[in-house]
């Protein structure tokens, strides 16, 4: 059993219904060397304060829900271990550049919005295999590592909180949503490139990003969105303005070859 | 003309800015080089380096302000204004060249 330690967590709190503005609130929670911050929270709401709002739903890094500022950084909160943030008073505030929904939530509509506007799935044009599928495309390994990296985002929004330009221009599409744009594009399986252009080749798209690299410094599961950036801005140059669109040809093998392949 | 292709002429003028700067600078800096001056190149690259510092300058002023000032009809309003406005200076500053040269 290891050893519990006190320590204070300084809380923002808001509830626009009954609230004219918001207001911190202290708590001292007992932690221990494994306690994560959204362990602290849900054990203040339980023990002490079950009027705070927070969001989270899977406590392993994985639904992207519990994103918020801790300490002035844009963290998961289970992700978190309180211990190891080394300071006696934990502060935690909702995310920056969003609206705030109540406490520590806040409010996500504008990105999934603007993931709506990129067509954020794998887009062909060969209809009728579309609608009547007789096989699997075979993708290279080569292929897969052109996009593994940046395949992993949980739609956790921390990027495109940290991110300069967005918490000026709110119609910049953000990093979460320009990663998820060239995510796709650069699928080999997907031709969709010139669907999504009138939106990501814009004045607000992926040419407002000054490359500060905010957003690949917060993000918890590695992805570099400033750098899948970078690869859409190479993309769109060659598509857009020197035409060299790289002809995708995917193989099309028949389900029963591609059970037999993996047996 | 797509955000990809203004960006596109907002390196390469930021490239033509160096070199044409640097025509410049050498030119009326090192005696051994002074005879660049007295050709008809000399004259040529300061104009495109009016034309590169121009473009340059308001395309930079437009993407602070368009990320200032989001909006679809304020994009339109602002690149207008900055367009007229670099076309005047181009203009005038292309007439003091040529005055300097005496080619007017
Ligand atoms: S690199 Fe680009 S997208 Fe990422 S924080 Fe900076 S400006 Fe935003
Ligand atoms: S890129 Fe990273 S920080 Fe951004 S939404 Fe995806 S997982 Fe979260
Ligand atoms: S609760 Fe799912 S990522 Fe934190």
């Amino acid at each position: 059993m290891s050893e519990l330690r006190k320590v204070q967590f300084k809380v923002f709190r808001f509830n626009p219904s009954i609230d004219t503005s918001p207001k911190w609130k202290i708590y001292e929670v007992e932690v221990d060397r494994g306690s994560t911050v959204l362990d602290a929270l849900l054990k203040i709401k339980e023990e002490q304060d079950p009027s705070l709002a927070v969001r989270y739903s899977c406590r392993q890094a994985i639904c992207g829900s519990c994103g918020m500022m801790i300490n002035g950084k844009q963290r998961l909160a289970c992700f978190t271990r309180v211990l190891e943030l080394n300071t006696r008073v934990v502060v935690v505030e909702p995310l920056n550049n969003y609206p705030i929904v109540r406490d520590l939530i806040t409010d996500f509509s504008d990105l999934f919005n603007k993931e709506k506007m990129v067509k954020p799935y794998i887009i062909r044009d060969d209809t009728l295999e579309m609608l009547n599928p007789t096989g699997m495309y075979l993708q290279k390994p080569e292929e897969l590592l052109e996009y593994l990296q940046f395949a992993d985002c949980i739609e956790c929004g921390l990027c495109s909180s940290a991110c300069p330009t967005y918490s000026t221009d709110s119609l910049f599409l953000t990093p979460m949503i320009l990663n998820k744009a060239f995510r796709f594009s650069a699928d080999s399986r997907d031709m969709g490139l010139h669907h999504r252009l009138p939106i990501i080749d814009s004045e607000h798209g992926c040419w407002r990003c000054h490359f500060a690299v905010a957003c690949s410094s917060v993000c918890p599961k590695g992805i570099d969105p400033a750098k899948s950036i970078q690869l859409l801005k190479r993309m769109i140059a060659s598509a857009s303005i020197f035409k060299l669109v790289k002809k995708k040809e995917t193989q099309l093998v028949s389900r029963h070859h591609a059970v037999e392949s993996v047996v | 003309m797509k955000e990809s292709t203004k960006m596109l002429i907002h390196y390469v003028t930021g490239f033509l800015i160096l070199v044409t700067g640097a025509i410049h600078l050498i030119s009326n800096n090192l005696v051994s080089l002074k005879w660049i001056k007295e050709t008809v190149w000399y004259p040529m690259s300061l104009g495109i380096f009016l034309a590169a510092v121009l473009y340059h300058s308001m395309n930079g002023l437009r993407v602070i302000l368009v990320e200032l000032f989001p909006g679809s009809s304020s994009g339109k309003i602002i690149s207008t204004t900055l367009f007229i406005i670099g076309v005047v200076f181009f203009i005038s500053g292309l007439y003091f060249l040529l005055v300097l040269f005496k080619w007017w």
